[in-house]
């Protein structure tokens, strides 16, 4: 198990160096620089740009400032930001950093239980009305998108009925709006996903021989079928945790949530190349633990594929 | 004595277009205490249909137009749900042709055997594990105190089947449905798990209705033979006076087509044409098109299962008659 874990670990370098590599190009084709940013209204003072692209390094060969920041990097130094001039990266993000993982954690958490109780209630209820029904809500909740929902809530919940604050972060309450938008899509896609599942269980052999048994239907859908269900769920569990990670940019730009989103969005408008770098690759991380997390809980629900102890 | 299971006038429909399909019409067929019964006929001919009306376990599209399914006496075509579940697994059990698809892959075999002695006789998980042991112990499994806790994908198919039927048998079932038990599984295996079959019946005095399309395996496990075709039941007899002597040119053509050893042909010998599918039951006797006897009434009117003197039933017009040309060698 130890070696499993190491392992995988070990599997997650090349991913995030891929990832290293890709935002380091991508903050160079994006057009603008920092520098112009920084200076704002003084852009026409050459001396004090080259004085501070000297400070920054920028005035270097692309190749070099690469590998400085490699080298940075590989002791833990992830820079300073440009944004905050001689602000550590890693105090920059320090007290976002758990908020975007919570918010789509939550999200998550969520959306599992309500889009699978529903899938398998339009399963169960196939070609009725509450099965045409579930899924004319399921298509409403993935096609609208999410800033638009925002809006909408924002004005129903908080402006008109007053249930929950319109925006910042103060409390707990301020996360019920953005957790409650980033789970509708999600929970519309697992509704889906387990609808379709559960129809395809419900025709196994198994199912038959657990009515062959006499088992009352609940213990042939909860126990014998469900079960089935979730092993394919988990899979997409991941990539759902993925989306959700990015859904988080919008909705903390939308709900002013100082999470690692939003400040995101606010270095790559500030061009502040080392934070932007530094999201991306605990975005990837955050990605790869919850992949992880999804293959070692795969082994427990499915015997088949117990890792290899 | 009252048959362990007694099906009479069965007819189940599909939905189709435009009218029902009546995929079985007027089934008689009945399975004495530790009798075992073969069921036998091609691939479509409405056997595993037969067999899931007889445990009431029909997809919900399917319905029972007619007929009764009496079990220990009671017909249960009326049975509540309620009723039903009491039933199923309890009095009446099934297995079914594919071991490997039929125990399901997330849980233990002990507990899916143990799960049916929890559910009707209200055992505790520890007791139904015990019992669930023995059970594997009393179905030839080695080791079961190990292979208890095994999950279906690191069993061997033929102990995969035996799980089964250890699953079917944990209730003292009056009767056993063996829906093609070994057509899954080696030749070896397959002996084997017949082998067990028989003792079990014999341990137990259940009545086995055993389906499938293999006549060495009817041959060798059954006492008396059904044959189905196009949904209807053709022939009933006794093992051994149907394999002497089959009175319906369908079964005569059935037993012809299995290769003999020693005579080596050329050719193998096969049933002209295929069996129809439901939406396309011919009129009169529905083996009329393929049969090589067929005058013009079996065109026109449907033969009914006449009982002949000696007990055997046969549905043809023509039964009893001699030098017809499906007896030509």
């Amino acid at each position: 198990m130890s070696a499993y874990v190491v392992r995988r670990l070990l599997g997650l370098l090349p991913v995030l160096a891929a990832a290293i590599v890709l935002t380091f190009a991508a903050n160079q084709f994006v057009p603008g620089d920092p520098v112009t940013v920084m200076l704002g209204d003084q852009g026409g003072n050459v001396e004090l740009e080259q004085k501070l692209r000297r400070e920054y390094g920028l005035d270097r060969p692309l190749p070099v400032q690469f590998a400085d920041y490699l080298a940075k990097l590989a002791r833990g130094d992830f820079g300073l930001s440009f944004r905050y001039p001689s602000v550590p990266v890693t105090q920059v993000i320090r007290d976002a950093l758990w908020i975007s993982p919570s918010l789509a954690a939550a999200a998550l958490v969520l959306a599992l239980p309500i889009g699978i109780s529903l899938g398998i209630v339009a399963a169960l209820r196939r070609n009725t009305l509450a099965d045409t029904g579930i899924i004319l809500v399921l298509v409403a909740g993935l096609s609208i998108p999410n800033f638009a929902l925002a809006a909408f809530f924002v004005w129903i919940f908080a402006l008109k009925l007053g249930w929950a604050p319109v925006a910042g972060w103060t409390s707990w309450r301020h996360a019920v709006l953005p957790v409650a938008l980033l789970a509708i899509p999600a929970a519309a896609y697992l509704a889906r996903l387990a609808r379709t599942f559960m129809l395809e269980v419900l025709q196994q052999d198994y199912v038959r021989t657990a009515r062959a048994k006499g088992l009352p239907e609940r213990l042939v859908v909860w126990r014998h079928s469900l079960r089935n269900v979730l092993v394919p769920i988990l899979t997409v569990c991941g990539v759902i945790f993925g989306t959700l990670i990015t859904g988080t940019v919008v909705i903390e730009t939308i709900f002013n949530i100082p999470g690692l989103g939003r400040i995101a969005i606010d270095s790559i408008f500030a061009r502040d190349y080392p934070v932007t770098m530094a999201i991306v690759m605990l975005f990837t991380f955050f990605y790869a633990i919850i992949n992880f997390i999804v293959d070692v809980l795969y082994g427990i629900v499915d015997p088949r594929i117990r890792i290899s102890r | 004595m009252t048959a362990a299971l007694e099906l009479s006038r069965l007819s189940v429909s599909f939905p189709g277009q435009p009218d029902r399909l009546r995929v079985i019409e007027g089934i008689d067929l009945a399975v004495g205490p530790g009798e075992v019964v073969g069921l036998v006929g091609e691939s479509g001919s409405g056997k595993s249909v037969t067999a899931l009306a007889a445990m009431r376990l029909l997809p919900s599209v399917a319905r029972i137009d007619a007929g009764a399914v009496h079990l220990g006496g009671r017909d249960i075509v009326g049975a509540s749900r309620q009723e039903l579940l009491r039933i199923r697994g309890a009095e009446i059990a099934m297995i079914f042709q594919e071991p490997m698809t039929s125990l399901n892959p997330l849980f233990r075999a002990g507990f899916q055997i143990g799960e049916t002695l929890e559910v009707h006789l209200g055992l505790s998980r520890a007791e139904a594990r015990r019992r669930a042991i023995e059970l594997m112990r009393a179905v030839g499994i080695p080791a079961p105190e190990v292979r208890v806790d095994d999950y279906p994908h690191q069993l061997s198919g033929g102990m995969r089947q035996r799980v089964m039927i250890a699953m079917a048998m944990a209730c003292r079932p009056k009767v056993l449905i063996a829906d093609e038990p070994t057509t899954a599984l080696d030749v070896t295996i397959q002996a084997q798990i017949l082998q067990l079959m028989r003792r079990l019946r014999e341990e137990s005095g259940m009545g086995i209705l055993l389906i499938t399309h293999d006549l060495g395996v009817v041959a060798g496990m059954a006492d008396r033979v059904v044959v189905m075709y196009a949904g209807m039941v053709m022939e009933e007899a006794p093992v051994r006076s149907l394999y002497a002597m089959p009175h319906h040119p369908y079964s005569r053509l059935l037993l012809k087509a299995i290769p003999r050893v020693r005579e080596r042909a050329d050719r193998l010998n096969q049933i002209a044409g295929t069996t129809p599918p439901a939406s396309r039951f011919p009129s009169g006797c529905r083996f009329h098109p393929r049969c090589p006897d067929a005058i013009d009434r079996c065109r026109m009117e449907l033969p009914p299962l006449e009982t002949m003197p000696d007990g055997r039933k046969s549905r043809c017009w023509r039964t009893g008659e001699a030098g017809l040309p499906s007896m030509s060698t």
